[in-house]
């Protein structure tokens, strides 16, 4: 399969860690925050509550994909640490296209990979709600596991559950030696 | 999970009843078997209060047996659906036998047809998964033999210590795959 060109998907965009101004869009961007339309005062306390100084190391690291040019939060991400080596990405997107979100998941594999030395990053999906299952091979991301007809919708249609899985390519080199 | 459900159920050899306190102390001797040379690493040691912790504290959404050889009480093993997600129809399956003299002689498949009937018949679910190390060929083998199929695979999901991983096999089987089944046999 062809590669996208990533450099220029990226560059409009980076990844830095939570300030106090993205409260505002704070439930959008963390789903799983509980502050979702409460006051700024309880926002910012849980904020407060979920944020620490780890170096890389919290179980739950927080960032968030900017625009370069407006300053603008796009889109937060969660790396929540299943090990030393394996974290699940949670993600929350601001209306975006489709090229941002995926420029988001190629920031996020670089970040995994190059500033936490993660082995595995992943995550999970239910089908056809997401870009990045078109394009997930061209960004570095493999698909590990479909269990067929595992979520159901709001009208009970059984739809399959996916986890896509990104493995550091200096793991990738170790196992093969 | 709604009036926590669970009966006795009896296979040819085996019968299965819901855990209970007395069984802490034969689950916490498991770890102290000779080594299954079949099984990639030891058991690690759990003490018999950190069981009757577990048993005590179980969630609503777990369902765990004793497995007991027929017209005996002792635990020889323990079976479980977890997760169990009603408004999705789905769950997680595990089983496990104590002693390594047991393993290999059909004991789990009779093991397995009673957790996969319940769980599909009178839960009345639709999907269940489990997850097995990737090293760990004869319960790979014993999962296929039941219908699961592999469904993926998850990339150093267990750490081994001094910077070694192994992989996880997530392994599923559907409802309509166990009743197909077991018209055909």
């Amino acid at each position: 399969m062809n590669s996208l060109p990533l450099e220029p998907m990226i560059a409009p965009y980076r990844l830095r860690a939570i300030r106090e101004f993205d409260l505002e869009g704070i439930s959008q961007l963390y789903p799983e925050s509980t502050a979702w339309g409460r006051s700024v005062a309880e926002r910012r306390s849980w904020l407060q509550d979920a944020e620490d100084i780890a170096w890389g190391k919290n179980p739950k690291l927080r960032m968030v994909l900017e625009e370069r040019k407006s300053g603008r939060a796009l889109a937060g991400f969660t790396f929540d640490r299943k090990s030393e080596a394996v974290a699940m990405l949670r993600y929350g997107f601001r209306p975006s296209t489709a090229m941002t979100q995926i420029a988001g998941f190629v920031l996020a594999r670089s970040f995994a990979f190059d500033v936490l030395n993660l082995i595995a990053l992943r995550t999970d999906m239910v089908q056809g709600q997401n870009p990045l299952a078109l394009v997930h091979e061209q960004i570095g991301y493999r698909e590990a596991v479909r269990l067929r007809q595992w979520w159901r919708d709001a009208e009970g249609t059984a739809l399959d559950f996916i986890t896509y899985e990104a493995v550091n390519p200096a793991w990738e080199a170790k196992r093969g030696e | 999970m709604e009036n926590n459900f669970q009966p006795e159920m009896f296979g040819e050899r085996i019968w299965l009843r819901p855990i209970e306190m007395r069984d802490a102390l034969a689950i916490a001797q498991s770890a102290e078997f000779e080594r299954d040379p079949q099984l990639p690493e030891p058991v690690i040691p759990v003490s018999e209060t950190a069981f009757r912790n577990w048993i005590a504290s179980r969630s609503e959404n777990e369902l765990v047996w004793a497995i007991c050889r027929t017209d005996e009480q002792e635990a020889i093993g323990t079976a479980s659906i977890r997760s169990i997600d009603l408004h999705a129809r789905t769950a997680e399956t595990g089983m496990g036998l104590f002693s390594p003299a047991d393993r290999g002689k059909g004991l789990g498949q009779e093991v397995k047809t009673l957790i996969l009937d319940f769980a599909f018949d009178v839960i009345g679910l639709h999907s269940l998964n489990c997850t097995i190390d990737s090293r760990n060929l004869r319960s790979q083998r014993s999962v296929e033999r039941s219908g699961y199929v592999l469904a993926g695979s998850l990339t150093a999901n267990i750490p081994l210590g001094l910077g070694q991983y192994a992989d996880t096999l997530i392994y599923q089987i559907l409802a309509a795959d166990w009743r197909a089944r077991n018209r055909d046999l």
